[in-house]
């Protein structure tokens, strides 16, 4: 099938979809992670709808964008009608040298994954009340392809701060993220995210090491958050569900393979998996990678303390 | 079929990283992440340069401490495989 046949009514025509008129005159420009993000082309609705949503991280006072994107319109005609119950959301993505495409139920959009042309999303006439899930999924795989370009990478994780040290717990969809951030939660940890969290190699007094950046993505846990809200990472665990907690270690090759599955959008990409898979090399190389099994009762929070400290 | 002078090559879609000694495979078609231990990444490695399947059990013998023959049959079903799971494909002989 087709790029964008699913949710296009003509996928052949997307290029003068993408080329539609803007929504409006306003633009908001929202920084987090060590870049800013600027949205141009908003109607007035739109853009309090995102300063709504993203709080703080608006209108950063010193960022200068380094993604851009223009934000249209289109016929709600020309996209395919979906029965939504009981679908979870799926995206069309399109991979090309300098530029990768995607469509879902209801938008449309664009990006340079080299982060230099400015991206473009495209949403239906008369549907403000899917404009901000629109924007934030055209806007996670920006954030990711950013990411890839700045050296670093996105993980599907939960992410928590335990005494000002992060823990990056990565894994599927079902794996037991959420409920672990629950746990974390309750017993009074910090929480990054339950879903998407950025890993990045920083240079530090003592060498290289790898820092996690909070993102404004998350599932039942997490929250828009700070604005440059980053911490050391403690400790690298792929989640594995089992009768009784346990730390196991991770062949290199292992924790590769098992973070590149973990790294969305852009681990789908054949044009950045070099760029990728060096990347998630490096972040090997710099901090170990586990296996953390993890039971319905069990209290992860000694072993892990017990674990770093043999590391 | 696979004989001791076939030389094969990774498919388009895949791509590949060496990490310390093992070797992570992508098979971007299936959306699939295959890794490989020491030994059949040094092979992978070999055959993705260009050896032909001779070439690189000679490589391997002289790297590792196994009998020719044995090496040979085992080289041939772990190559096989790989082409059953869609990772290399055959080039096929030049005609004349």
């Amino acid at each position: 099938m087709s790029f964008g046949a699913r949710f296009l009514v003509e996928p052949g025509r997307v290029a003068a979809l993408l080329d539609g008129p803007a929504c409006g005159g306003d633009e908001v420009t929202i920084g987090f992670a060590d870049a800013a993000y600027r949205f141009t082309g908003l109607s007035g609705p739109q853009a309090a709808a995102i300063g709504r949503r993203y709080g703080i991280l608006c209108d950063p006072p010193r960022e200068v964008p380094v993604v851009s994107a223009r934000v249209a319109h289109a016929p709600a005609a020309q996209f395919v009608v979906i029965d939504t119950r009981g679908w979870t959301l799926d995206l069309d993505l399109d991979y090309a040298p300098t530029r990768v495409r995607f469509a879902s139920h209801g938008f449309a959009g664009a990006i340079d994954p080299a982060s230099v042309e400015p991206g473009v999303l495209v949403v239906r006439d008369g549907d403000d009340e899917s404009f901000l899930g629109a924007l934030e999924n055209f806007f996670r795989v920006a954030v990711a392809y950013r990411h890839l370009n700045a050296g670093g990478v996105l993980l599907h994780s939960a992410g928590l701060v335990d005494e000002g040290a992060a823990f990056v717990f990565f894994g599927p969809s079902g794996i037991g993220k959420s409920t672990l951030t629950g746990r974390g939660a309750k017993s009074g940890r910090a929480v990054l995210s339950d879903e998407l969290n950025a890993l990045r190699r920083v240079q530090g007094r003592d060498g290289p090491r790898i820092v996690v950046d909070q993102l404004p993505f998350a599932g039942d846990f997490g929250s828009v958050g700070v604005r440059d809200a980053s911490f050391p990472v403690q400790g690298l665990f792929r989640l594995r569900q089992a009768a009784t907690c346990d730390v196991t270690p991770l062949s290199p090759g292992q924790a590769v393979g098992m973070m590149l599955s973990c790294a969305p959008f852009v681990n789908g990409d054949p044009h950045r998996a070099g760029r990728l898979l060096d990347t998630l090399t490096l972040v090997c190389d710099t901090t170990p990678v586990r296996a953390l099994s993890v039971s319905l009762d069990g209290d992860i929070w000694p072993l892990l303390r017990s674990t770093n400290g043999n590391a | 079929m696979i004989d001791s002078s076939t030389t094969l090559r990774p498919r388009d879609d895949v791509r590949f990283r060496l990490v310390g000694t093992e070797c992570v495979i992508i098979r971007q078609d299936a959306d699939e992440v295959l890794g490989l231990n020491e030994v059949g990444s040094r092979l992978f490695a070999l055959i993705a340069s260009g050896k032909p399947i001779d070439g690189a059990i000679d490589v391997l013998v002289a790297e590792f401490d196994v009998e020719r023959e044995t090496l040979a049959d085992d080289v041939t079903a772990f190559l096989q495989a790989l082409v059953a799971a869609g990772v290399i494909e055959i080039i096929p002989a030049a005609q004349p």
